[in-house]
C-alpha cells in the first residue's frame, strides 16, 4: 500500500524539480527501475545537468545495497525460470525484498508464487503512483519547498530498522 | 523531441541499467554453485548496509537547509516515530510535513 503514496511523492519531486517537460514520461520510465531513492534525487541530478557518467556513478553509490538482497534469495528462487527470475530480481527493492524475506511459506512453489504475486502488485501501485504524482505536479500549484526532506525521511527510516536490527542481534 | 527530454530520458535508461545489474549480481556470481551461506556475504550484508545507508542519510541532508535547525528537528521526528510505531510511511510523512512547515516559520 505504501508504494502507491510514496511512488505518487516521488512524481511531484520530478515534475517539481527536473526542469523537464515531459515530467509524466520522465518519472512514468523511472518507475520502470522501482528505486525510490534513485527516483527521488534523479530530479535533481537533470535538472543540473549531469553527465550520464556521473549519474552512472552516484547511482551506483546510492543504489549499493540492492547488491546484497539477491543474497538471502538464490536458494529459494532456485529453479524458477529464467523470465519469471528476470522479473523478481528486478523487484528487489526495499520494501519488497523486506516482504519476501520475512515471508514464512515452506513450499518453494508457495513461495515463489508469492513473491511474483506481491511483486507485480507493488510495481503496479509504484507506477501508478508515480504517474498520478507528476501529473498532479505538473498540474496543480503542489507547495513544494521543503518536500526534498522525504528522500533523508526514507534513509533515516531504513537506518533506524537496520540499527534496532543490529542491536537486537548484539544482545542474542 | 528536445534535447533536454532525451537527455532524461537516457539518465533514466542508465540508472535502470546499473540498478538492475546490482540486484543481479548475486545470482550471477553464485547462481550456479552452491554458494549463499557464506559467512563474509552475511557480515557484509550486516554492517556495509548501514554504513552505506549513514552515508546516504549525511548525503541527503547536505541537499537540505542543514544550516538550520530544521531539518535536524526533523529528523529526530522520524526516528524517534519510527522506533516507537515501526511504520516507516508515517515516519516519512509526518517528518517531511514537519520539516515543510519548519522551513515556512
Amino acid at each position: 500500500m505504501g508504494y502507491g503514496t510514496m511512488g505518487f511523492a516521488a512524481g511531484v519531486v520530478i515534475a517539481a524539480r527536473s526542469g523537464s517537460e515531459h515530467p509524466v514520461v520522465v518519472s512514468a520510465l523511472s518507475a520502470l527501475s522501482f528505486s525510490g531513492t534513485l527516483q527521488f534525487v534523479i530530479g535533481d541530478w537533470l535538472r543540473d545537468g549531469l553527465s550520464m557518467s556521473l549519474i552512472a556513478l552516484m547511482t551506483l553509490a546510492i543504489s549499493f545495497r540492492y547488491a546484497l538482497y539477491g543474497f538471502s534469495l538464490i536458494e529459494r528462487w532456485r529453479g524458477v525460470g529464467l523470465l519469471k527470475k528476470l522479473f523478481l530480481i528486478g523487484g528487489l527493492a526495499d520494501e519488497n525484498y523486506a516482504l519476501e524475506t520475512s515471508c514464512r511459506l515452506g513450499d518453494r512453489r508457495d513461495f515463489v508464487l508469492y513473491c511474483l504475486v506481491l511483486t507485480s502488485l507493488d510495481l503496479f501501485y509504484w507506477f501508478a503512483g508515480c504517474v498520478a504524482g507528476a501529473v498532479a505536479g505538473e498540474s496543480l500549484p503542489i507547495p513544494d519547498r521543503g518536500i526534498e526532506f522525504v528522500m533523508a525521511a526514507l534513509f533515516l527510516t531504513i537506518l533506524t530498522d537496520q540499527v534496532r536490527d543490529l542491536a537486537k542481534g548484539a544482545r542474542r | 523531441m528536445s534535447d533536454a527530454t532525451i537527455h532524461s530520458l537516457a539518465a533514466v535508461a542508465v540508472a535502470w541499467l546499473v540498478i538492475y545489474a546490482l540486484r543481479a549480481l548475486p545470482f550471477v556470481i553464485f547462481g550456479g554453485s552452491g554458494g549463499g551461506e557464506r559467512a563474509w556475504l552475511k557480515a557484509a550484508e550486516k554492517w556495509l548496509s548501514p554504513v552505506v545507508i549513514a552515508a546516504l542519510v549525511v548525503y541527503s541532508y547536505s541537499g537540505l537547509e542543514w544550516r538550520t535547525a530544521s531539518p535536524y528537528v526533523a529528523g529526530l521526528a522520524v526516528v524517534a516515530m519510527q522506533l516507537k510505531f515501526r511504520n516507516g510511511l508515517a515516519s516519512i510523512f509526518a517528518g517531511t510535513a514537519l520539516y515543510m512547515a519548519l522551513v515556512r516559520l
